[in-house]
């Protein structure tokens, strides 16, 4: 039972991963390579203030949201006149550089020794230290944070973003500010993965460089593209299959060191069948063309 | 000095990787993600050849055999169908990264994912009045500087080459002259696999290999391409070779850790004060 | 004769009370050394109604990209003055206007000015339904604003005033059952309004429109002309129209201004005046038909549907031949719009094929696919006997085909030596006025078009797009002069001609 709950909150983190990619991916046509990235940046702030400087769980989280926000649109900012294939490339050197800066800033992140003895959160006084209570909260996360993105989502910003989606330039001969919208999409998409982030760490109490990699973006951009992109049951069914994976192999019965790299292994291959039979991805509802 | 010298090696070998990305990219239009597969997996096959005896010449020739082979797989399995389906740029890339994990995941399962070395021991010296290079790095300069001065003379000089700027630059007018494009892309990828093999081997052969940095250093290669100019082969030759010099300047100033951030911050800056040719400024309609 | 004189001078004072709302002074634009807009100036009134014309190639398409924000002229003034309010743009641009990332000429801050531009191909959005798609373009929506638009009651009701507003709009226009329709079941003329109600919901108060009739059938026409009509008189929008010669007619009906361009400049006319004779342009291909049916060979035309002709023309000495290229029930998409429907025709060795057809009809489309460079959709397509539906381009070519397209595609980075190598074009067809060394993308559009037909591989059956865009006099003549030499050899060419007026 206990593995259960631990599974489902994995499930919880990476859905609202998988949301907040889809939302850049499938609605804003951003491909972003560096998710893995702003999801670490969440994670050592929160750590760090809740460590460090002792903050309880929703200001550090409040505060490393706030944080990774500001980030995103210094990224963002200078970034809104390309096209998609070199945002890619943006998006990468923001991977290596914000990993980088993880890995070497020892001063600051302790480097490759991460940080150590994250506390449990403490919510309006009461700790939340049970398995059964964690998952509690990372359900009501995920659903809030999969609430606000169905309103927003259908709301005209949704629908804005849908129309520049579909024709960037009709939609700026309307007199769409594509290039406004675009920012906005990043910097809920960068938020909410923060969030993420923040809770992955007090849930594991240890984080360190090594999962926040290129490797672990380009598994979050699979998720997202195998799950399906553009709408909202995708990013869903792509957190189900990421974490589903792992498991059906233990039940094959392969080696744990292997695990790993088979699981990549048919991320790969997904994606190279759904790019030539179904590049709107299992469950997605916009096809690239 | 040293630094410096040091500097244009690595830059050249960064070039031949230029080389092998752009020859793929201005004559597909593909983002050739999987050449980082073709460079992660090339020291492996020749370790593991040069391990079972088969020495060290056949060695070399099948891992050449195989890496051009499975480069050009890359074009006939996977992009060619895609191209007469007429997927987007996007679609292409995305396939070409699905390949690329795809491989690295199987060598990591064979191989195991550490890091190795090609030699074992310590490497022979040259000593030029004062300045020390390994066996290894001048086997590097000369080889890759030869290359590089052999593929731009032919691209200049040759019917071939001719063709096959051609194919850069206009696909379908090429094949309305009745040119095979089918042909000439299945071996501008094998192409791309020789180049890129040429300098996995290499590197290999000074610092070792191991499953997991294929994709970093096709970053860099790319970045000396977009920096370069998209479209020419020239360009991110000089670009590679600057790279790889300050990014030695770099290392001996700072530390290795810092490398690959100060590349992509130059590509970050590059990008935005001379987008020429990468940002379509002045046609507004040619849009993502 | 007294009522006319009297309409047009009460038309006269009418406009001289009437506020000009568009203006430009001496814009030039030119593309690598070809100067395609020289000098253009002209004032646009409120309410006016204004036709442009010209021919393919004419930079009709440029113009209208600058004065809508897609592209920036080289030089010169555009004064915008809708409301009240003044905006006035000059190039060259001075740098510091250039960095300021709020103060840039873009198409959505031509729209925010009122500046409005229905696409020729419609580009209606594919995810969405009609009346989604009206809703969308509402200016102003605080629901655009992510925070307002969680939170905000206000916005909330907005987005439903918008939604009623636009839904009691298209029900005006007729297509009340078609609100929750997506795009691609509704039919063309239908989907040409909404993209006129969407960009007049987005608060247009000059309107562009690209060839707006093109593709429509009778019904079609008067519904969208009727729709205009009343934008035009009822609600003062002023409206720019581009349209091809087949339509010109129906839109005269409501135009006050003709401009024609021709050649990068101009020309301004008042549409009661007697109309130069661009309209009455005579078919340069009827002498040619004429000379190659000689005295005892025939011709004959088919009509096709949407309104295009198949001229063949069948050499005297030439009795009926086999066929040589057959086109079967082909359908041929581009995106989720059916260019072709259905569309069969047969070849027959030795003919000449004339296929003159309105823009938009798919010529270009229909030869692409002919020579594998788009796919199709369903249907057959049979060269010489041998099926084509999935050998690729250069296989064609070697089967015995050539094409000529019509985008003046060169090798841009090659010189023309190096092309004429290329392609073993060793006789230079026309004058010697391509200069070896230049590259590509340095030439003319009358020179690529020149190179581009030299370089043509042999074949039995030549296919030409619009081959005299960018042509001069002389080179029309010569290229004339070839194709009766190819007529002769036992060539059979199909060449598509855009729409002439009957003389």
């Amino acid at each position: 039972m206990n593995y259960i709950l631990h599974l489902l909150i994995y499930l919880d983190i990476y859905i609202i991963i998988t949301m907040s990619l889809n939302l850049l991916v499938g609605y804003g046509g951003l491909f972003q390579l560096a998710h893995a990235a702003y999801y670490g940046i969440g994670a050592y702030t929160t750590a760090l203030l809740m460590v460090a400087l002792g903050w309880g769980f929703i200001p550090a989280i409040i505060c490393s949201i706030i944080i990774t926000g500001c980030l995103s649109l210094l990224v963002s900012i200078p970034a809104w006149r390309f096209r998609s294939d070199y945002f890619v490339m943006l998006s990468l050197a923001v991977q290596v550089t914000i990993y980088s800066l993880l890995y070497n800033w020892t001063g600051l992140t302790k480097g490759p020794f991460g940080i150590t003895g994250i506390p449990k959160p403490t919510i309006l006084g009461y700790k939340i230290d049970t398995l059964p209570n964690m998952f509690i909260l990372s359900t009501v996360i995920a659903i809030i944070c999969g609430v606000i993105l169905y309103v927003l989502l259908r709301s005209p910003w949704g629908k804005a973003l849908k129309a520049m989606r579909d024709d960037e330039l009709a939609a700026r001969g309307l007199g769409k500010n594509t290039r406004l919208f675009k920012l906005q999409a990043f910097l809920i998409a960068c938020s909410m993965v923060a969030l993420a982030g923040g809770l992955y760490a007090t849930y594991v109490s240890y984080i360190d460089p090594t999962s926040f990699t290129l490797d672990e973006s380009i598994l979050m951009l699979s998720m997202v593209i195998v799950g399906g992109t553009g709408n909202f049951r995708g990013p869903i069914v792509g957190a189900l299959i990421l974490i589903a994976i792992p498991e059906i192999l233990r039940f094959v019965h392969i080696p744990d060191a292997f695990a790993a790299n088979i699981r990549l292994l048919i991320y790969g291959l997904l994606i190279v069948t759904m790019a030539h039979f179904r590049p709107q991805g299992l469950a997605g509802k916009y096809r690239f063309k | 000095m040293h630094i410096l010298i040091n500097g244009l090696i690595q830059g050249l070998l960064i070039s031949l990787l230029a080389i092998g990305f752009s020859i793929v990219y201005n004559s597909t239009g593909i983002f050739h993600i999987a050449q980082g597969a073709i460079y992660t997996v090339a020291p492996f096959l020749l370790f593991s050849f040069i391990k079972v005896g088969t020495g060290i010449p056949i060695a070399v020739l099948l891992t050449f055999a195989i890496t051009i082979f499975l480069s050009m797989s890359f074009e006939k399995v996977n992009h060619w169908p895609l191209y007469r389906k007429e997927a987007s740029t996007m679609i292409q890339l995305i396939s070409s990264l699905g390949i690329y994990i795809v491989i690295i995941q199987i060598v990591a399962i064979i191989w195991g994912n550490e890091a190795r070395v090609l030699r074992g021991g310590i490497d022979v010296t040259y000593n030029f009045s004062g300045l020390i290079l390994t066996r290894s790095q001048m086997m590097g300069g000369i080889i890759s500087l030869s290359f590089i001065i052999i593929f731009l003379f032919w691209l200049k000089r040759t019917n071939s080459g001719l063709m096959f700027t051609a194919l850069s630059d206009n696909p379908i007018q090429l094949s309305l002259i009745g040119y095979d494009i089918t042909k000439l892309r299945l071996f501008a990828f094998g192409l791309s696999g020789f180049f890129t093999t040429v300098a996995a081997i290499l590197t290999a052969l000074d610092i070792g290999f191991d499953p997991h940095g294929g994709l970093n250093i096709v970053l860099i290669a790319i970045v000396a391409t977009i920096i370069g100019g998209r479209g020419s082969f020239v360009g991110p030759v000089i670009c590679g070779i600057l790279l790889g010099v300050i990014r030695s300047q770099v290392v001996w100033y700072t530390s290795a850790r810092w490398e690959d951030t100060i590349t992509f911050l130059l590509l970050v800056l590059f990008l935005f004060v001379r987008p020429q040719g990468i940002i379509s400024n002045k046609g507004r309609l040619e849009v993502l | 004769m007294d009522a006319m004189t009297e309409n047009i001078k009460r038309k006269e004072e009418r406009k001289s009370h009437a506020d000009v709302v568009f203006s430009t002074n001496n814009l030039v634009k030119a593309f690598g050394g070809q100067v395609i807009l020289n000098d253009i100036s002209f004032n646009i009134r409120k309410g006016e109604v204004v036709l442009l014309r010209g021919e393919n190639g004419s930079g009709k398409t440029t113009l209208v990209n600058i004065l809508t924000g897609n592209l920036e002229p080289d030089r010169g003034e555009i004064h915008i003055n809708i409301n009240g309010d003044k905006e006035v743009f000059i190039w060259p641009r001075p740098w510091w206007k250039e960095i300021n990332p709020l103060d840039h000429f873009t198409p959505e801050r031509l729209a925010w000015e009122g500046i409005g531009r229905v696409w020729q191909d419609i580009r209606l959005f594919p995810t969405m339904t009609a009346l989604e798609n009206v809703v969308v373009a509402s200016p102003e929506q605080s629901g655009e604003n992510p925070v307002l638009a969680l939170f905000s009651k206000k916005a909330k009701k907005e987005n439903r005033q918008n939604t009623k507003k636009s839904s009691e709009w298209l029900s005006m226009l007729g297509l009340g059952d078609r609100l929750d329709s997506s795009c691609d079941k509704i039919s063309l003329g239908q989907m040409k309004r909404v993209a006129i109600a969407r960009a007049i919901q987005a608060g247009a108060k000059i309107l562009f429109l690209d060839e707006p009739l093109s593709g429509l059938d009778k019904e079609g026409i008067s519904e969208v002309m009727g729709y205009l009509e009343t934008l035009a008189k009822k609600n003062s929008i002023t409206l720019v129209i581009v349209e091809h010669v087949f339509n010109i007619p129906t839109v005269l009906k409501l135009a006050n201004t003709v401009w024609t361009l021709s050649n990068g400049k101009l020309m301004i006319n008042k549409s009661d005046e007697t109309i130069d004779d661009k309209t009455k342009e005579v078919n340069p291909f009827h002498d040619l038909l004429r000379q190659i049916a000689g005295e005892n060979g025939k011709t004959h035309t088919e009509k096709l549907p949407n309104g295009a002709k198949l001229a063949t023309v069948i050499p005297e000495g030439l009795g009926d031949s086999q066929s040589v290229l057959e086109v079967k029930v082909l359908v041929v998409k581009r995106g989720i719009r059916t260019v072709i429907d259905r569309l069969s025709i047969n070849l027959k060795k030795g003919h000449l094929y004339i296929l003159e057809a309105p823009n938009g009809w798919g010529k270009s489309s229909l030869l692409d696919v002919i020579a594998g460079i788009h796919p199709l959709e369903s249907g057959k397509i049979i060269l010489k006997g041998k099926e084509l539906n999935t050998i690729p381009t250069h296989e064609r070519i070697k089967i015995g085909l050539a094409y000529l397209r019509s985008q003046q595609s060169v090798f841009s980075s090659l010189s023309v030596k190096e092309q004429r190598k290329l392609s073993n074009a060793n006789i230079p067809l026309f004058d010697n006025s391509l200069n070896g060394k230049s590259k590509g993308s340095y030439l003319s559009g009358g020179e690529k078009q020149k190179l581009l037909i030299e370089m043509l591989p042999e074949a039995d059956v030549c296919l030409l797009d619009e081959p005299m865009i960018g042509l001069d006099k002389g080179s029309i003549e010569k290229l004339v002069e070839l194709i009766k030499q190819m007529i002769e050899k036992g060539k059979t060419l199909l060449i598509t001609v855009p729409e002439y007026k009957e003389v």
